[in-house]
């Protein structure tokens, strides 16, 4: 019985020798085929296909993080670099003056107290989260280090991140205006749009959907920034 | 150049608020207007909201009712609770409890001291308070209401 028992062990751990083997080799086979030479493409590619990727090399990009991200080893042109700079300065100020929108409009006057704060637990939260998480990783991509052209390459990464983060918000901007207008129609048809509009920005509805407009948000942010902390190739 | 980018930052987000003078006999719930987060004190929020309302009605100076009891019947309703309570709806909803409290405490069982009604002195105010006393203020929809439109709107002389 002694016997049979210490035998089992011994088959598996020859087992494993033989399986593991091989694949240490293949993997050492992949990673001088990545480095060196690239591997056949099982699909042939016809000119028309290789015609697009290579126009898709050199395209100006500017709400396309997960482009730059993939054709990170194509030099960025002072041209385009030139146009990251523009758009992430109007980027930048929308976000900063949107938030400081957010920060004042909240402000209410009332007598006796002064001006009091009407954001609630969950909009500080979430205001408090964006600012962080984008922060955190912007310090990243500021010490990424991809090619020659390392600082275009950052420059183009922040201009698209924060340039997708602004298109998304317009985007979901329009979304709930339309929301509103047909809760307007709904609710309080014979009101002035400012009224009512201040009405429901007021009500049960929006703080019930705030937690889904907030993780939204949070969810437009994180999508943006998530090629900010990769790249290294 | 990093620190000028900050300081301009810095100045952009910065914004200064009027503050005014809390009422004498609010004045020991000064603490409550310093703190900014409801999690932890919305019991003092709403304690200062009913201490205002009640110094506001005693100096006769028209009160937003309307848009107080608003917030309490939006926080009854709400499914997500303390979350999505402000600062500022935590004092509103205090401002409401508070007016309605004062009035039932001042005016309920009281004989009505008008002039016309000073030869029979049967007459006495009958008030409501909790959250029916809430829906008729809603009802009302008056943006500004005084102490004497307040109590002809919460109590009947009978």
């Amino acid at each position: 019985m002694n016997g049979e028992s210490t035998y089992k062990p011994n088959y598996t751990m020859v087992d494993d020798e033989q399986i593991a083997k091989p694949n240490i080799e293949t993997e050492t086979n992949n990673q001088t085929k990545k480095t060196a030479v690239p591997l056949k493409p099982k699909i042939e590619l016809v000119p028309n296909e290789i015609e697009l990727i290579s126009s898709k090399r050199h395209k100006l990009r500017l709400f396309d993080p997960k482009g730059i991200y993939t054709f990170r080893h194509i030099e960025v042109s002072y041209y385009q670099s030139f146009l990251h700079v523009l758009s992430m300065c109007v980027s930048l100020f929308l976000i900063v003056s949107f938030y400081r929108l957010i920060i004042t409009d909240s402000h209410q006057f009332v007598s006796g107290i002064g001006d009091v704060n009407d954001l609630n637990v969950l909009d500080k939260l979430s205001l408090w989260f964006i600012a962080l998480y984008s922060f955190i990783k912007v310090k990243k991509a500021i010490f990424i280090k991809v090619a020659k052209f390392h600082i275009r390459y950052r420059l183009a990464l922040c201009a698209n991140a924060f340039n997708l983060i602004i298109l998304n918000h317009l985007k979901l901007l329009i979304v709930l205006l339309a929301l509103n207008l047909f809760m307007i129609q709904g609710y309080h048809p014979e009101k002035s749009v400012n009224v009512a509009l201040d009405l429901i920005e007021n009500g049960v509805m929006t703080d019930t959907i705030s937690i889904f407009i907030w993780f939204l948000s949070i969810m437009i942010v994180i999508n943006a920034l998530k090629y900010c902390g990769k790249g290294e190739a | 150049m990093r620190y000028l980018v900050g300081i301009f930052l810095f100045s952009l987000i910065q914004v200064s608020y009027a503050k005014e003078t809390l009422p004498k006999d609010c004045s020991h719930l000064q603490s409550a207007t310093e703190a900014d987060f409801v999690l932890f004190s919305k019991k003092e929020f709403i304690q200062l909201g009913e201490c205002l309302a009640v110094s506001l009605i005693k100096e006769r100076t028209p009160l937003n009712l309307f848009e107080s009891c608003n917030e309490v019947d939006e926080d009854r309703r709400n499914i997500l609770g303390i979350f999505s309570l402000s600062k500022l709806e935590a004092i509103l909803m205090g401002q409401c409890v508070g007016a309605i409290n004062y009035i039932y405490r001042h005016y309920d069982s009281e004989p009505v001291s008008e002039y016309r009604y000073r030869s029979s002195q049967t007459k006495k105010y009958q008030c409501i308070k909790g959250l029916h006393a809430v829906d008729l203020i809603r009802q009302s929809s008056s943006n500004s209401i005084t102490r004497t439109k307040l109590r002809d709107l919460l109590c009947i002389k009978g």
